[in-house]
């Protein structure tokens, strides 16, 4: 008769165990009094570990979580009132801004913008130009590659095809051949230096 | 409110992983914040206690983690002759826990639990003193369910191995 083991015994004492494992179990311990000892035991321990006192939480203790959740400033919810409120405060504030502008530089409005819309426009089209030598540069750069390896593959083939199918086997035999070698001496020496460890 | 229905299971948990009561106070109110500040990230798809539980497992490790007390991940295998406890049949010892009476006994495993492995001691915890199942645990440690029921079984008999050390 062999007896369960300590995993089966504590499904046991948890309830886990099917109708059927149950039975065979208890006839087992009907019939073994060290496992009955084992399950009385854990049993015990158990008991005791699920007698244990709580800890016990101090009466003022979610009222103490409360203010200090109360000090924590609340996340602003934006609504849509407040993005409009926003957009005409932020609007007012370029009129008066420009207002004062006007007043204290003399100068007319649209004057001003007239040139400033010049300056920003002659920055975007040097950018521009910028760009479209950026990308002709790397065009140019494209194509000097590619006719260069073009050229490489042409001298491959013309190479590959002075050689004869016989000489090719040569070489793949002998080449085989030599990481064979290699190996069989690199293996040998591996083999003689851990001899030689021990 | 979420504070009152759900302070004794927190505080029960980290009391039991930290040891202090003043510093299990300390935690379990910091692990309320955390909670109201990430209330937005909460899906309802999932339990609020695993969700909970999930953020103060967090508070406490990190806390380990700064005061350099060593964990077991729960994703590697123990070390080998420490923790880990082959599916044995039951012992030859004579019994170790029935000598006690029921109050000595509660004291001594008191004290064994606090000498388990961080990372047994909080599922042993979760299971016995808050009554999740291995289930929930297995979804808050993101494990699988076979894992948490051998940790948990581990705990226990390094449990009994403490208490008949104790004797």
């Amino acid at each position: 008769m062999s007896c369960f083991n300590l995993e089966r015994l504590y499904a046991y004492l948890e309830g886990d165990l099917s109708s059927a494992k149950k039975q065979d179990f208890e006839s087992h311990l009907a019939a073994c009094p060290k496992c009955r000892d084992a399950v009385a035991e854990r049993k015990r321990m158990l008991e005791a570990i699920d007698s244990l006192p709580a800890f016990e939480v101090p009466p003022d203790f979610a009222k103490g979580v409360m203010d200090r959740i109360s000090t924590v400033p609340a996340k602003a919810k934006v609504t849509i009132f407040g993005w409009l409120a926003a957009g005409a405060a932020g609007f007012l504030a370029l009129i008066a801004a420009l207002s004062i502008f006007t007043l204290v530089s003399g100068q007319n409005l649209i004057q001003f913008f007239i040139r400033l819309n010049h300056g920003l426009w002659s920055y975007v089209k040097d950018a521009a130009f910028m760009l479209v030598k950026i990308a002709k540069f790397l065009m140019l750069a494209f194509k000097v590659v590619h006719e260069l390896l073009g050229r490489g593959l042409e001298s491959l083939k013309v190479f590959t095809s002075l050689i004869s199918p016989e000489a090719w086997a040569i070489f793949i035999c002998g080449t085989l051949l030599l990481i064979l070698t290699v190996g069989v001496l690199w293996g040998r020496r591996f083999w003689l230096e851990k001899h030689h460890e021990k | 409110m979420i504070v009152q229905r759900y302070q004794q299971p927190v505080f029960n948990y980290i009391g039991r992983m930290v040891g202090e009561r003043e510093l299990a106070l300390d935690f379990s109110q910091e692990v309320f914040l955390k909670v109201y500040a990430s209330l937005g990230s909460y899906r309802a798809q999932y339990k609020f206690s695993t969700w909970l539980f999930k953020i103060a497992s967090n508070y406490v490790i990190d806390h380990w983690r700064k005061k350099k007390i060593p964990t077991l991940s729960l994703d590697q295998q123990p070390e080998d002759g420490e923790e880990r406890y082959p599916l044995q049949t039951p012992d030859e010892n004579p019994s170790v826990v029935r000598q006690f009476e029921l109050s000595e006994l509660r004291k001594r495993i008191d004290a064994a639990i606090d000498k388990l492995p961080a990372s047994l001691k909080e599922l042993f915890v979760w299971r016995h003193i808050n009554g999740l199942s291995y289930e929930e645990m297995a979804e808050i440690k993101d494990l699988p369910l076979g894992t948490v029921k051998n940790r948990i079984f581990q705990a226990k008999e390094i449990l009994k191995r403490l208490l008949g050390e104790s004797a």
